[in-house]
């Protein structure tokens, strides 16, 4: 049985493993997308960028790259958090602390996730 | 190593004059078992403590190029992470309406403002380059120490070139 940890991604460094090279291939797909078109697009205005972002592609090109990057964000602030808020470098009072980093740091991603969504949707 | 008839008292005598005569060194008494008759007995054995003060001070320590794009990578990571909810601000900004949008671009055009989103894009360009170089070795390219110094140069010069087209794209 491998050794987990509860605040993890996927409970697992092989599946956070994964999970990051996925969701980082993604999010690369994303922003190449994105900058072809700031870039190839001459001039850019209200009604074609909407236009671009009433397409279903786009729309779900969003939502799989916000979600990538809720798991990619989780997964990198934990390693960070895991590696640098520690007892041996901060104290007895850095367990807390790194708890509540990471309550804070998992609310805030979905805070990005939901409020993306709301975006391509809710208008 | 000198073998030693076995006795407890012996044993404690042993180690308080041999801890009196070396202080700097560490006792390993090993038990020998009895075999073919012998006379079972401990075998002593001295080792010199290590005295060498341990240094963690990272900034005392000359660190090599890859240890700086490692680093670098950490730290536009967690800049992204206050990042994407600028950007992901800009993206509602920018379809939200009519107003909203022109609201935004009169914002970009501000010199400060184009600063700012210029260190956001500089964060993304490096932080995208250096995971690039992630995967490359995640597929055994760039594993040797001369590799691992080449490819982390690599991302240096290109994570430098994307960030001047990147201000070259904000400002012009």
């Amino acid at each position: 049985m491998a050794v987990t940890n509860v605040t993890s991604f996927g409970r697992s460094g092989l599946s956070d493993f994964l999970v990051q090279r996925v969701s980082g291939v993604v999010l690369t797909v994303y922003l190449l997308v994105i900058a072809a078109y700031l870039l190839l697009t001459p001039e850019i205005d209200y009604v074609s960028w909407k236009e671009l972002h009433s397409g279903l592609c786009i729309r779900l090109l969003t939502v799989f790259a916000v979600l990538s990057l809720a798991a990619h964000a989780w997964i990198g602030m934990w390693g960070v958090l895991t590696d640098y808020v520690t007892v041996r470098l901060m104290g007895p009072k850095a367990t807390l602390l790194r708890v509540f980093l990471q309550l804070g740091m998992i609310a805030v991603i979905s805070v990005y996730v939901v409020w993306t969504v709301a975006i391509l949707w809710g208008k | 190593m000198p073998i030693l008839l076995y006795s407890p008292a012996l044993k404690v005598a042993l180690v308080q004059a041999l801890d009196g005569v070396f202080p700097a060194t560490v006792l390993f008494i090993f038990y020998l078992a009895p075999k073919n008759n012998a006379p079972c007995g401990f075998e002593v054995q001295l080792v010199v403590k290590d005295k060498r003060p341990v240094n963690l001070d990272i900034g005392t320590i000359q660190l090599p190029i890859t240890a700086y794009v490692s680093i670098l990578h950490r730290v536009s990571g967690v800049a992204l992470f206050v990042i994407s909810g600028l950007f992901i601000w800009m993206l509602d900004r920018s379809l939200t309406s009519e107003e909203t949008f022109a609201a935004l671009q009169g914002l970009l055009i501000h010199p400060l403002v184009k600063v700012v989103l210029w260190g956001m894009l500089a964060a993304l360009a490096y932080h995208l380059v250096a995971g690039i170089r992630h995967m490359f070795m995640d597929f055994g390219i760039g594993e040797t120490l001369e590799g691992g110094r080449l490819g982390a140069k690599l991302v240096l010069v290109i994570a430098v070139l994307l960030i001047l087209f990147a201000g070259a794209w904000v400002w012009l």
